[in-house]
């Protein structure tokens, strides 16, 4: 019966999948755990929020500036379509000039974008034109 | 050694998609000049926009019919390139309207054309494919844009209409891609001709009818909420009250117009594999539509929310052509819009050249009809014009719209269907009334007194379009034969 569990070809996947399950929150609560035991809470409230940074996610009593929104926007837009990069470097070869042309346009797609963002102000504290 | 991959350009076949390319182009073209340099007139973006969509009408007109390309993704068939021809006049129609003497918080931005450029080139994508991802991601580049331009209003009302509309949009598109998920699930791939053709030799297997007709449930939802279909219909009037008059009337004709066409490809996979349940949900919908639309119409104190529950109930006019499946009833759909969209331009490009910065008419509406009252005595080119665009709607003879009906009605007789004719006729005889009443308001009643005249945000571009708009519903019917022909010729050639 174990046999054939482990013969099927996702059996690790399933096995990854309820280590994830069990790990992640295992990590969150151990972190927890430690940071508030180690932290001098009488000087560092930061320790008893959920991620140590950031904004709350309730209960906020003042209004959170739009930068920080806008400088994550930007910077997942630009972490996200750097992905787009790798199975292209991967592959280099195998994809030839074909690739390097449609890669290259891409890159100068993203590039237009970024100066836009640039010269606009958007990567600046406090400027937008 | 692995060998390296070869694409032959010519296989890839990018005239299909030189259009879009035009578009894109012509908006990132636009950002550049800002870039560059700042704080150059609008008259220099709005000329450019209008330049980029005729470039782009011209690439449209030189495509050849039935053809695909970029690996198979588009396909240009007779509808695709009809639909598009819609969309880029009524586009050329519209962005001219951004010329007023007013300022206007919109048009201060070169961001807005650029983002219209954008959302223009998503719409051509939307119709231009019959891959269900290539629809998807046109539809989602449209929508953000319009979402964003509705916003860029800057008013009360429009913030309120962009979110609403973003809100209402975002569950449609995920209704639609849940729809999409179901039949790549039951065929394996995202193109509605293979997905034919599959299903097709699986249509005997047990237990396959299910996921078919759940398909087919998501995606009429999802269709139902962009061309605004009855029981999705609730975020309509709203978002046309709040945007800006010229961008309601262009709610009302493009973005429906491409979803229109991915509901005549879904529809008739749908009737191919030979599912007619789903035939008669699209009849159900479509008769709910016009008549509670129509209803709804009757109570409005707004002219604005009238012209929205109008163009709702329209709508549903159209959605019947759909279900009928004939080649008339296909070409009847794009005749009808290709009429549709000079007399609700026009309509509604009288409500922008009518409007007033503050409410002076009513506590709530920016256009009730005692606005237009005595309208004949201050203005009477412009009750004259605007009277057009209303009998025009109603379907009066000799102005447009009575030969897309007329049309539409006889497809419908053709197919078998009396009963949906009939019902049809007397819902253009119910709309009568709302159209006729701001004819009374604007030639019999008198003029209230101490009301200024109106006609505040006229200037020649304006005139201009709305001139377009009024000869072309005038003199429609010598323009019949040759849009027909060719509107024909188009649907039969692309095989519906």
């Amino acid at each position: 019966m174990t046999h054939v569990v482990t013969e099927h070809p996702y059996f690790g996947v399933f096995v990854l999948f309820v280590l994830t399950m069990v790990a992640f929150p295992a990590t969150l609560v151990l972190a927890r755990y430690v940071s508030r035991k180690l932290a001098k809470l009488e000087t560092e409230k930061l320790k008893m929020s959920i991620y140590e940074c950031g904004p709350e996610p309730d209960k906020q009593p003042n209004r959170i500036s739009v930068q920080f929104y806008l400088i994550a926007l930007l910077f997942i837009l630009f972490d996200v379509e750097i992905i787009f990069m790798f199975p292209w470097a991967i592959d280099f070869k195998l994809l030839g000039w074909f690739g390097f042309v449609e890669m290259i346009l891409f890159i100068a797609l993203l590039a237009i974008g970024f100066v836009y963002a640039w010269k606009k102000g958007a990567l600046e504290w406090h400027s937008i034109r | 050694m692995l060998q390296a991959v070869n694409v032959s350009m010519a296989s890839l076949n990018l005239t299909t998609l030189s259009p879009m390319l035009v578009a894109v182009g012509g908006a990132l073209l636009i950002l550049i000049i800002d870039l560059l340099k700042k704080d150059m007139t609008k008259s220099l973006y709005v000329m450019l926009s209008v330049l980029i969509l005729f470039v782009d009408f011209g690439a449209v007109l030189s495509l050849s019919i039935n053809e695909r390309g970029l690996f198979d993704l588009m396909l240009i068939d007779g509808i695709s390139i009809v639909s598009q021809l819609i969309i880029l006049l009524a586009s050329m129609l519209f962005i001219p309207l951004a010329l007023t003497q007013k300022r206007f918080h919109e048009y201060a931005y070169p961001e807005y054309f650029a983002l219209f450029l954008f959302m223009v080139a998503g719409f051509q994508f939307m119709v231009a494919t019959d891959n269900l991802i290539l629809i998807f991601i046109g539809l989602e580049t449209a929508s953000l844009a319009l979402y964003t331009m509705i916003a860029m209003h800057n008013t009360r009302g429009s913030h309120e209409a962009a979110i609403k509309y973003f809100t209402m949009g975002a569950m449609a598109a995920g209704f639609y891609v849940m729809g999409s998920a179901v039949i790549y699930g039951i065929s394996g791939t995202v193109e509605l001709s293979e997905v034919s053709k599959i299903l097709l030799e699986r249509m005997s297997e047990a237990g396959i009818a299910l996921p078919i007709i759940g398909a087919s449930i998501l995606l009429l939802v999802a269709i139902g909420f962009k061309v605004s279909l009855m029981p999705f219909h609730m975020w309509t009037p709203d978002v046309y009250e709040g945007s800006s008059a010229p961008m309601a009337g262009y709610m009302s004709i493009v973005p429906k117009l491409a979803m229109m066409v991915v509901a005549i490809r879904v529809l008739s996979f749908y009737i191919d594999i030979g599912m007619e349940p789903v035939r008669y949900m699209v009849i159900a919908l479509a008769v709910v539509t016009m008549t509670f639309a129509n209803i709804m119409a009757l109570v409005q104190f707004d002219v604005k929310r009238m012209l929205a529950y109008s163009s709702i109930s329209h709508a549903g006019f159209v959605m019947a052509a759909l279900a009928l499946d004939t080649t008339k009833a296909y070409s009847g759909i794009f005749l009808y819009y290709g009429l549709f969209l000079f007399t609700n331009l026009g309509a509604f490009t009288m409500l922008w050249i009518t409007r007033h910065k503050q409410k002076k008419y009513h506590s709530r509406f920016h256009h009730p009809y005692e606005k237009f009252a005595g309208l004949i005595h201050s203005a009477p080119m412009g009750a004259v014009i605007m009277a057009i665009f209303m009998l025009s709607l109603t379907g009066v003879p000799p102005f447009s719209l009575f030969w897309g009906k007329m049309y539409i009605i006889s497809a419908t007789v053709d197919a078998g269907y009396i009963w949906l004719a009939v019902i049809m006729a007397l819902n253009s005889a119910i709309a009568a009334y709302y159209y006729l009443k701001l004819v009374v308001y604007m030639f019999l009643k008198p003029k209230p007194e101490g009301v200024e005249a109106i006609g505040v945000n006229s200037s020649r571009p304006l005139i201009v379009i709305v001139g377009i708009a009024a000869a072309v519903t005038t003199f429609s019917v010598f323009l019949m034969e040759p849009m027909l022909s060719y509107i024909n010729y188009m649907v039969s050639v692309s095989g519906y």
